[in-house]
């Protein structure tokens, strides 16, 4: 372990020791960098007027710099590492020139740079990474079935659960999403019913269930109590772990016994029908 | 403060544990130990208890666990053993078409022969 540090702490500083010039231009091109950020959005033309000299420096303290994060476990770099792995994720969209200056930046200044970005891509980003897509707020829907026998595991974040019609599960505190909202849990792992069961491997395409955030509450208190006999060792926390309450309401992708469609439209258009025939 | 925060941790002990401070305040010392070993000591417990429900699920159809995981993860089926106790314990349908596609894909089960029948108490009947 202590070789590979030394090993890249030397691959770190060789570009440095290569280009001792660039030393003193690093906190201007952080400047320029930032600058670049924030215009981003407006223009994209500002990317290619860089200097090919920055450029060159750039891929050497990147490439040098994602490898070092990956080791060091500081909350700094694992802010930064982390802010590295979503800027990758949107860099693939945007492009590899401004994926490196984003890397740069938010290995500079990590958790910043994140906020700056959680505006649309990286909510929808987060959201399916906790397999779940916010939909529409619940006004005044009747979104409230009554039980079917069908059931469907379903997975949220690492989770898995058993779910069915008007049940009520406890998870993690999922962010991104306030009371009353309509979420779609779209990692269906299994879908169940009397008659038929659909295997996912993992996941069975085109499947849905529909649920609704209740409440975000915390959970009871537990007391954290670590004692080491005869050494004068105690110590007391306590700790509540956040929550969020989702509620069942629907299960799609599976046929429902009891609802033949086909069925039921005929009923409908027969009573519609005899409606209309009655108020003539 | 102290003491009767003690006391409130103490209700249900036995004997002077739950009236007398300073047995009270050792045996309160020992049990959140316990707890905040035992917390850990869960997840174990219920990982172990799910493997033997799911161990006894398949093997009244003729599987053991061991196979029966090696079919699942071939067919790359990403259920854990919470889930695959519970559709075990409560879907006997469902459950039986998981046994069925781990035992095609795992060939190892495929002559293993079914466990003979017992006859309960309905012969005397």
């Amino acid at each position: 372990m202590a070789c590979r540090r030394c090993l890249k702490a030397l691959t770190r500083h060789a570009p440095q020791v290569l280009q001792p010039s660039s030393q003193s231009l690093q906190p201007l091109k952080s400047h320029i960098q930032f600058h670049s950020l924030i215009l981003q959005r407006l223009t994209r033309i500002w990317v290619p007027r860089f200097n090919p000299q920055f450029f060159h420096s750039h891929d050497f303290s990147s490439q040098s710099k994602r490898p070092s994060n990956s080791k060091f476990t500081d909350d700094e770099d694992n802010a930064s590492g982390s802010g590295a792995e979503d800027d990758e994720e949107t860099s693939e969209k945007e492009g590899e020139i401004d994926g490196n200056e984003e890397r740069d930046i938010g290995n500079a200044s990590g958790s910043v740079i994140e906020r700056a970005y959680s505006v649309e891509e990286k909510i929808k980003e987060a959201a399916d990474i906790g397999y779940k897509v916010t939909g529409q707020l619940q006004r005044s829907d009747r979104v409230f079935k009554p039980y079917e026998p069908v059931f469907a595991i379903v997975q949220i974040g690492s989770h898995q659960f058993k779910v069915s019609n008007g049940d009520c599960i406890y998870t993690e505190r999922l962010k991104y999403c306030e009371v009353n909202d309509k979420l779609i849990l779209n990692k269906v792992l299994l879908l169940g019913s009397k008659s038929q069961t659909i295997v996912g491997r993992p996941i069975v395409p085109d499947a849905a269930v529909h649920a609704v955030v209740e409440e975000h509450a915390l959970d009871a208190k537990v007391i954290i109590f670590k004692k080491k006999r005869r050494k004068n060792y105690r110590r007391t926390k306590g700790h509540r772990q956040e929550l969020t309450r989702l509620r069942i309401t629907d299960i799609q992708g599976i046929e429902k016994p009891g609802e033949p469609s086909y069925g039921k439209m005929e009923k409908a258009s027969e009573k519609m029908v005899e409606k209309v025939a009655v108020a003539a | 403060m102290n003491k009767k925060k003690i006391f409130k941790l103490a209700k249900g002990f036995r004997g002077r544990a739950k009236n007398c401070i300073r047995i009270a305040r050792e045996r309160v010392e020992k049990a959140l130990q316990y707890s905040y070993r035992d917390r850990r000591n869960k997840k174990r417990d219920m990982r172990s208890l799910w493997i033997e429900r799911i161990n006894a699920g398949t093997r009244q159809h003729g599987v053991n666990y061991g196979n029966f995981m090696h079919g699942l993860m071939k067919e790359n089926i990403q259920l854990n053993r919470k889930v695959l106790s519970e559709i075990s314990m409560h879907e006997p349908c469902s459950f039986k078409a998981l046994v069925d596609i781990s035992r095609s894909a795992f060939p190892g089960n495929k002559k293993a022969e079914l466990p003979p029948r017992k006859e309960g108490l309905a012969i005397l009947v």
